[in-house]
């Protein structure tokens, strides 16, 4: 059982890295939390909904889909949006109440046009049945989660650390003023790392039903609350440190759903408090000295 | 004083007294109601909330709902406001409805979860709360009289042909027993009574038993844990979320149980066949509540007219993803609940309508069942019988059949035990 809990724990580690990477590359480069990232991950979710009951897509082009339409879509959000904020005095706190409100604004209109009710994605539409694990068995959707996620998160560091745009990003995320004095355009690096975030948002919306259960509108604040904790586990900032908060966060949750289930949702954030308490930074975080 | 004197003393009097006595008749009737219009608890307030304004919009269609008191008909107006799942939020909106809108008549939004916060500040402000569907005993004691329950019987009475019919499994057969609930009141009360029923009955082992937070929405490791115990049946009690998360961790894992029971199997069946979930319902348990057993009515639409109503005001008003199942039923039921009591009112004082309320006990059956009220304001008469889900008569059809196999007194079929 023990075994079977961290298997399970390491693929729910991944996807719960997957659902955390976006709202962290947003951090990482535009020191801003959008709080709406739980949105764009529902809206995943209704768009897979759609696209595999209705249109009958296959998997891989669902996700294909699913991350350019919403790359597509962070683009004009951020110029709408972001490059205002940075003219305020206080950007940070300010992201928090804006992305609250297109948060409340895309339920809103989700629940209008939807309804409330739960709904869920039979895992068979992915195409495999049950995958048998350590003596038990995994539903086939939990692999094939579990193999996209690490799939989108090796594109996440090869965009960082191989291309020259990551190079510009990681530039941004180090010494945003001295990207500018360089002449790094920072409001197109913004901007893609930001659809990047949509996007990535939206390929863990399109696992979201199979791997939690069912969907509703009202999805978008626990997942918020999730990629904090995930984020800030590994290291708020750093994109890749969400990983290691991921692992982390899904083994704890399984451990706990194995031998004290009632009590399922306490160990994950009594590991975010301990974190915080021993290193504030993130596991993964560096000490900032301040001059 | 001459008599002339006296005369024009008296009728300056009675003049004086006279609106005293006959109190003007409100312009309208408001009834402050919840629901959450997001959230865990959507899918459940959500068909209540949409029974209860078909019903107020049939009422005043027919020019108002009569109250004794003024003689006449008066109009309805529902004030409601959207506590959007929070059991916080629903306290500060109750509080809301009572002082700021001062409604007259105050009704609980669904569930046990969303009626707990309402009950202290409507005993604080001596109003009383009509509680739909909030079940949990903890709600009613002898010393609160301003709470009554509408629909359901209270939680540890609720599922007393399940209770029951657990004494009966030894003679299926059956020795192992698995229990997996949410731990909210109304769930944790059910597997209580599930749970003495097994340590009462000698010949059955408790194997299995997992509490899990009432916003589980996985259950895939639950379900492999569960099913490495083997047991010989296993009673699941959630709410619509947790059971559609569990109905779909059976599916994707091709795992079945020889027998198994849910809570929401056949009282939310539309939400768990709109979900593709009909399938891992076949076979298994559910307690037969008014929304698939047909009772006795005496007042009110039975429950073939009021489906059809109910879902042609959905299709009328454009409401999305509403689906019929017991809640529905509960806001109609508050609806007629509310109309006889007006009727039976003197005056619109919070403890007369306790008391025209208790005037229904015993009185009133409509299609959720027998409404009687116990002393304390919990509802006693309705006991659900437990059914089994089996294929309909024709292999196309999309509706299935319901046994009802306990108690035996009404049981329509054996049980098909284990399930094929």
């Amino acid at each position: 059982m023990l075994a079977y809990a961290l298997a399970t724990g390491v693929i729910f580690g991944l996807y719960f890295a997957l659902v955390g990477v976006g709202m962290n590359l947003v951090f990482g480069v535009m020191r801003i939390v959008n709080l709406a990232h739980g949105d764009f991950i529902m809206l995943g979710a209704f768009g897979a909904f759609w696209l595999f009951r209705s249109i009958g897509l296959p998997p891989p082009a669902v996700v294909a889909i699913s991350f350019v339409v919403f790359f597509l879509i962070g683009i004009p959000i951020y110029y709408a949006l972001v490059p205002r904020l940075f003219r305020s005095k206080e950007p940070e706190m300010l992201s928090l109440i804006l992305f609250f409100g297109l948060s409340q604004t895309i339920e809103a209109i989700v629940a209008m046009l939807f309804g409330n009710s739960e709904r869920s994605i039979p895992g068979r539409l992915l195409g495999g049945g049950p995958i048998p694990l350590l003596g038990q068995t995994i539903p086939y959707a939990w692999a094939y989660a579990g193999v996209v996620s690490v799939l989108m998160l090796a594109g996440v560091y090869v965009y960082l650390y191989r291309t020259r745009l990551g190079r510009q990003t990681r530039a941004i995320m180090a010494q945003r003023e001295e990207a500018v004095a360089i002449g790094i355009d920072i409001h197109r690096i913004s901007a893609i790392a930001f659809g990047a975030g949509c996007g990535l948002a939206a390929v863990a919306g399109v696992f979201a039903p199979f791997m939690l259960g069912s969907f509703t509108p009202s999805l978008g604040i626990p997942l918020d609350l999730t990629s904090f904790a995930v984020i800030v586990i590994g290291s708020l900032g750093n994109p890749l440190g969400t990983v290691l908060g991921g692992m982390i966060f899904g083994v704890s949750l399984m451990l706990m759903r194995t031998y004290l289930s009632s009590f399922a949702d306490l160990l994950p954030n009594l590991v975010l408090i301990g974190v915080l308490l021993v290193r504030p930074t993130g596991l993964l975080g560096r000490p900032v000295r301040h001059a | 004083m001459t008599i002339g004197s006296w005369l024009r003393t008296a009728a300056c009097v009675l003049l004086a007294a006279g609106p005293v006595v006959a109190a003007e008749a409100p312009a309208e009737i408001k009834i402050g109601a919840l629901y959450a219009g997001s959230g865990q608890l959507a899918s459940a307030s959500m068909p209540l909330h949409a029974a209860l304004e078909w019903w107020a919009d049939g009422i005043n269609k027919g020019g108002g709902v009569f109250v004794k008191g003024f003689g006449k008909k008066i109009p309805v107006r529902l004030v409601s406001y959207d506590d959007q799942s929070s059991p916080q939020l629903a306290g500060n909106l109750t509080n809301q409805l009572i002082t700021r809108d001062k409604v007259d008549i105050l009704l609980s939004d669904s569930t046990s979860v969303m009626t707990a916060s309402a009950v202290p500040i409507a005993r604080d402000h001596k109003q009383l709360l009509f509680n739909v569907t909030g079940s949990s005993p903890n709600f009613f004691s002898p010393d609160n009289p301003y709470i009554v329950l509408l629909g359901l019987a209270s939680t540890d009475r609720y599922p007393r042909s399940l209770a029951d019919f657990i004494k009966q499994m030894p003679k299926l057969g059956i020795k192992t027993v698995a229990l997996l609930y949410a731990t909210a009141d109304y769930t944790s009360f059910q597997a209580i009574a599930a749970r003495k029923a097994i340590a009462a009955t000698p010949e059955l082992k408790l194997v299995v038993d997992r509490g899990v937070p009432a916003n589980t929405t996985d259950y895939t490791l639950l379900v492999n844990n569960i099913a490495a115990a083997k047991p010989d049946a296993l009673l699941e009690f959630g709410y619509p979320a947790n059971e559609i998360a569990f109905l779909r961790a059976l599916q994707d894992n091709d795992t079945k149980f020889k027998l198994m029971f849910t809570t929401y199997g056949l009282t939310e069946y539309s939400l768990m066949r709109t979900n593709g979930l009909n399938d891992q319902l076949m076979h298994s348990y559910a307690l037969a509540s008014p929304a698939v057993y047909e009772f006795k009515v005496n007042y009110g639409l039975d429950l073939d007219h009021f489906k059809e109503a109910f879902e042609h005001w959905i299709e009328s008003q454009k409401l999305k993803g509403i689906e019929f199942g017991y809640n529905a039923l509960a806001g109609y039921q508050a609806g007629l609940v509310i109309e006889r009591t007006l009727a039976a009112a003197e005056s619109l004082d919070q403890l007369e309508l306790r008391r025209a309320v208790f005037t229904l006990s015993g009185n009133l059956q409509t299609l959720a069942g027998p409404f009687e009220l116990q002393p304390d304001g919990s509802q006693s008469g309705l006991i659900i019988p437990l059914a089994q889900i089996v294929p309909g008569a024709a292999a196309t059809s999309n509706e299935p059949k319901i046994n009802i196999v306990w108690p035996a007194e009404l049981a329509t079929a054996k049980p098909i035990y284990p399930a094929p």
